[in-house]
């Protein structure tokens, strides 16, 4: 591994993700962002193998603007490692959650700072835009009990970089109502900012009664993530963020929703009110390019129309820059991206019975 | 009630009707010579195999747009289906089913049901067959969606021989009703139950205590090559063209169909160079002979995805309707089906057992290159593993009387005593 080239893009990057900061919410730079991100996939085409392959087998063009490389689907990070750098340097490895298909995607890291610059960035852009330091209340496991969640990892640091003091309100995998009472008020006026998961947030709504209210007062916020795999029941986005609105006294723009992936290092925030016909609309941060594609030709589909969501993460540079996800997403002409939920994988018509299945019902 | 009457205004009545019917049907039925039986059989197939029959244009005509398949596709699947009931071939399964006879009385039960899945298009035929060839009658449940062979059939028999089709009663109803299927259970001596786990299941929680039920579950098939069939370049050509006859019939939907094939390291060609073949010879052959139907959007775009992932993981082959993936020695994934198959190296004989142990019961049949191979292999499988091995090209063609997961073609439609 040439570990110049890597600390000179991470540098590049870095630098891009700071002008963009600096600017504020709104900026963004897409020529200087494809130009990083075609020097990082060209660099990775040739250090991390199964990118490699998919970009020699796909002929890909490095000097085409990003439409002339490959994305790697998502699945891949559940077969093999993808990585830019042997396992004898990860520092950490993020897994993903368990699916319905078995295995979890498993993202290796060697350093985090870069990780750090773009989560810290994006969080002060569009999660806490200025408002001084806040309590929070966590509704995840805390880093050193989850060393392998991405999202416990992203939180634990908004605490030394955003907080004056948290409570990991967590209580053997359920939201504890008690600590979440206790926090509120040892907050003593200063604002409280609740972060979850979506599926923590509507088990702790779901085990109250509807009297029992948490104040955040009038600075607080609410951040929501994920999706509610596993749920008997799902919440149509409007319906959770008037449930959060009600029990947390606060108004529903004061809810902030967050889409991040294991496989990025970037994250994409629908800030407060950002709502597109009901469903959150994603700010993309100007590091980041999000574009969804035709999900059978995985060719770029006009602004408006929907396709599968194709992330090209600059931040992602120990591992492989472009993405291929399976959710379904439409870009609205302002670039914010609004999601519509998973591409479900075909089951055609027959008696063949899937491989992963078979391991299903035999473990 | 006639064969292949749907059940509209009062279900229930009409469903006891056709059970009663086909019940009396069965008193005759009981009666009859073994040859008139074999007699009607092999006549009701000719029928629908002659595409200028009534029939066999009625069954050209409408099935290709219900089973989802191109027309030559179908008209495979008809020919391969059917030819299991020419005279010669119904012998054999008469000769294996008499066999029992020396050791056994063997006696008919009273009435079977048979419940089949709207998945593949002909799973019917050989069940209906088996039942009247140890002179059961029969109530055939069809889904919804089926594609309608089972219903053709049974009115091929009636016009082949009236009485002997008369013990056949095709009844559709959906799953929503689950009652309907409970009169059968509670009728029948022996159910047959076609679908998804699923299926299996709950017919199994809601049948009686005294109805045995015999189950055809989704599956899948994979196939093995030795080193053995590596070596001629002919071998290696017929053996490709196997291979890809597996892959694409039925559209590699069926649970006979390959969705792996592992290739013993060290042979004259290796595993990447048989993918190649398998790819560029083997399927673009035949897409061009019986090409695949059209896929939705949905079945596209999975296929694209897992498509992406085999170029990352290995190499990728592929044309305008299959693919075949590269995979090196790298876990075995689920593929996409709709002629998109996997190909990996095996160190041994051994790793292929412990990679093919995983799919256990799922198992239904292994294709063996070379032929010694496969006899070697009978005595190899490990506990749980009871796949039908049978040569590459031969994996959606098994004989009538091959025993189907795990169990004899008669199972549950005789009861056998012991000879005084």
């Amino acid at each position: 591994m040439s570990l110049g080239d890597r600390v000179g893009l991470e540098r590049d990057v870095a630098r891009l993700i700071e002008r963009i900061t600096r600017r504020g919410p709104e900026a963004g730079d897409a020529e200087a962002r494809d130009r990083i991100l075609a020097d990082v996939a060209r660099w990775q085409a040739e250090h991390n193998p199964p990118f490699g392959r998919l970009a020699a087998a796909r002929n890909a063009r490095f000097d085409a603007g990003p439409d002339g490389w490959p994305a790697l689907p998502t699945d891949v990070f559940r077969h093999t490692r993808v990585a830019t750098f042997p396992s004898e340097a990860d520092v950490r490895v993020f897994q993903t959650s368990g699916t319905t298909s078995g295995a979890r995607g498993a993202h290796p890291f060697s350093d985090l700072s870069l990780y750090d610059v773009a989560a810290k960035a994006a969080a002060a852009l569009h999660l806490f835009p200025g408002d001084g330091p806040p309590s929070l209340v966590m509704l995840v496991a805390p880093p050193d009990e989850a060393l392998d969640s991405s999202l416990s990892y992203m939180l634990g640091r908004f605490v030394e970089w955003f907080a004056e003091d948290v409570t990991w309100a967590l209580a053997s995998g359920a939201p504890d109502p008690a600590r979440i009472e206790a926090a509120i008020a040892g907050a003593r006026g200063r604002p409280v900012a609740v972060l979850g998961t979506s599926f923590a947030l509507a088990a702790l709504d779901e085990a109250l009664d509807h009297g029992r209210k948490f104040p955040l007062g009038p600075r607080g916020l609410v951040m929501q993530t994920g999706g509610f795999k596993g749920r008997r029941r799902e919440l149509a986005p409007d319906e959770m963020r008037t449930q959060l609105a009600r029990r947390f006294e606060i108004e529903p723009s004061a809810i902030v929703a967050e889409y991040g992936m294991t496989e990025l290092s970037s994250q994409l925030y629908a800030p407060r009110g950002s709502i597109e016909a009901g469903l959150e609309a994603y700010v993309v941060p100007g590091w980041v390019r999000a574009q969804p594609v035709d999900p059978v030709t995985l060719a770029p589909v006009p602004d408006g129309e929907e396709g599968i969501l194709r992330l090209d993460d600059a931040a992602n540079v120990g591992s492989v820059v472009s993405i291929q996800t399976a959710d379904r997403a439409r870009r609205l002409p302002d670039g914010r991206i609004v999601l519509y939920g998973r591409l479900p994988g075909a089951t055609p018509r027959g008696c063949s019975l899937a491989i992963e299945e078979v391991m299903r019902t035999r473990t | 009630m006639k064969a292949g009457e749907e059940i509209a205004l009062d279900p229930a009545s009409a469903l006891a009707r056709t059970i009663d019917r086909v019940e009396r049907a069965g008193a005759a039925l009981r009666g009859v010579r073994p040859a008139r039986i074999d007699a009607a059989l092999a006549s009701a197939a000719a029928m629908l195999l002659d595409p200028t029959s009534p029939l066999g244009k009625q069954a050209r005509a409408t099935i290709p747009a219900r089973a989802g398949l191109s027309s030559e596709g179908v008209e495979w699947a008809l020919e391969t289906t059917l030819e299991v009931l020419t005279p010669i071939a119904i012998a054999d399964a008469r000769a294996a089913l008499e066999a029992l006879d020396r050791s056994y009385v063997a006696t008919p039960v009273r009435l079977s049901g048979i419940v089949l899945a709207g998945n593949v298009f002909s799973a019917g035929i050989r069940p209906i067959a088996w039942s009247l060839l140890c002179r059961v009658p029969g109530i055939v449940k069809v889904a919804t969606t089926d594609a309608g062979l089972s219903e053709l059939f049974a009115l091929a028999l009636t016009i082949a021989d009236e009485e002997i089709g008369a013990a056949i009663g095709v009844v559709q109803f959906s799953r929503n009703e689950p009652e309907l299927l409970d009169r059968i259970a509670s009728a029948a001596d022996v159910l047959s139950v076609h679908g998804s786990q699923q299926t299996i299941t709950d017919v199994r929680a809601r049948a009686p205590a005294t109805t045995e039920i015999v189950t055809h579950g989704h599956g899948l098939g994979a196939v093995l090559v030795g080193q053995g069939a590596l070596t001629a370049d002919a071998d290696v050509k017929a053996l490709v063209a196997s291979i890809a006859l597996d892959v694409a019939a039925y559209d590699q939907r069926g649970c006979l169909s390959p969705q792996v094939v592992l290739v013993e390291r060290g042979g004259a060609v290796s595993a990447r160079e048989l993918a190649r073949r398998l790819s560029e010879d083997g399927l673009a052959a035949i897409a061009r002979t019986m090409p695949r139907a059209a896929l939705s959007t949905l079945e596209g775009a999975t296929q694209v995805r897992w498509r992406g992932v085999a170029q990352a993981l290995g190499e990728l082959f592929e044309g305008d309707g299959w693919s075949v993936a590269y995979e090196a020695d790298g876990a075995i994934r689920s593929c996409p089906l709709l002629r998109n198959v996997a190909v990996h190296e095996v160190r041994s004989l051994d790793d292929a057992l412990v990679r093919l142990a995983h799919f256990g019961a799922h198992l239904k049949v292994l294709a063996v290159a070379p032929a010694s191979l496969r006899s070697e292999m009978t005595s190899q499988l490990p506990p749980g593993l009871a796949p039908r091995l049978c040569a590459p090209g031969r994996m959606q063609r098994p004989p009538l009387e091959a025993a189907t997961d795990g169990v004899v073609p008669w199972q549950g439609l005789v009861r056998l005593a012991g000879r005084a």
